[in-house]
């Protein structure tokens, strides 16, 4: 199998981005335990959009995994939590993107934002075994629902930017 | 004009964002009417993992007291009065379980993910608790 040296560079340069983006908003403060806005799933949305599910696959597995090393909680419950979430939330997703044609951006990030909280409490439950955990759901689904919108319009403006088109019409795929 | 098209073009994004809003608004209303209920004899079970680690009757707690429990990175440590119990402080850098705050009603769960402790609050039977 032949990988161009663009694609191997275009991939990367997205990774560092969805990484940096990861890093950067763990440095936000909120007060219920999992709260994120997401950012990363810019990345993950306009890769999936723009050029098919595997790059936006290894996109995110990747990030995953490095946020993970970085952050210091590899193999740890905030690792299973990210890891359920952000691939249940692509496949879903994906799904999305497929067959619900009449969707935009917004609509397939607010699907994904919906099944990347209910992936990670689903890892809380197993871990802790405990239904009352479902206290923090509500709150933290609407939080995640507003930031899916939010997201959803950012990845839909940066794609329909004429500079993205380009780098999308020199794109490999 | 422009926004008549904005509608058109987002209008089953709309249909989605309104049912998954249905969806927040029934599980708030199931969690409301399963927690925060004030009860007269409160129980808190602290997990590490799924070990319980202690359990501590609430309601028989007469003065404010701490102790210190090993989570599976660090220490924490814990306080209680009666009828309610909250984190004083953790080795984990967030604090999410710090500023939950004193914790006195059934069903309100504290969470540290760092030290994978779980703090279940709930209304106490006769026979489920040590002190």
């Amino acid at each position: 199998m032949r990988i161009s040296v663009r694609k191997i560079t275009f991939y990367a340069i997205m990774l560092a981005l969805s990484l940096a983006l990861s890093i950067a908003e763990s440095f936000i403060p909120f007060s219920i335990p999992g709260l994120k806005i997401g950012l990363a799933n810019i990345i993950t949305l306009i890769l999936l959009c723009n050029f098919g599910f595997f790059p936006a696959f290894a996109v995110n597995i990747g990030r995953v995994l490095l946020t993970s090393l970085i952050l210091g909680n590899f193999l740890q419950m905030g690792f299973f939590m990210s890891l359920a979430g952000s691939m249940l939330s692509l496949i879903t997703m994906t799904l999305a993107y497929i067959f619900l044609k009449r969707l935009t951006m917004v609509g397939v990030s607010l699907i994904g934002a919906f099944f990347h909280i209910f992936a990670q409490f689903m890892v809380a439950l197993l871990y802790f075994g405990s239904w009352s955990i479902f206290y923090y759901f509500p709150l933290t689904m609407a939080f995640s629902l507003a930031s899916g919108i939010v997201i959803g319009i950012i990845a839909l403006l940066i794609s329909s930017m004429k500079s993205f088109e380009r780098i999308k019409g020199n794109s490999p795929n | 004009m422009k926004a008549k098209e904005l509608f058109k073009k987002h209008f089953f994004d709309g249909i989605v964002l309104l049912s998954l809003i249905a969806i927040t608004i029934i599980s708030f209303a199931l969690v409301l009417s399963f927690s925060n209920k004030p009860a007269s004899s409160l129980k808190a079970d602290i997990y590490r993992e799924n070990t319980l680690l202690r359990t501590i009757d609430l309601s028989k707690v007469e003065k404010e007291e701490s102790f210190v429990i090993e989570g599976s990175k660090g220490e924490m440590v814990i306080s209680i009065k009666h009828n309610a119990i909250k984190v004083e402080d953790s080795s984990c850098y967030k604090k999410y379980c710090v500023h939950e705050g004193w914790v006195d009603k059934a069903g309100h769960p504290i969470i540290c993910a760092y030290n994978s402790i779980y703090i279940y609050v709930g209304e106490a039977s006769f026979s489920d608790v040590d002190i």
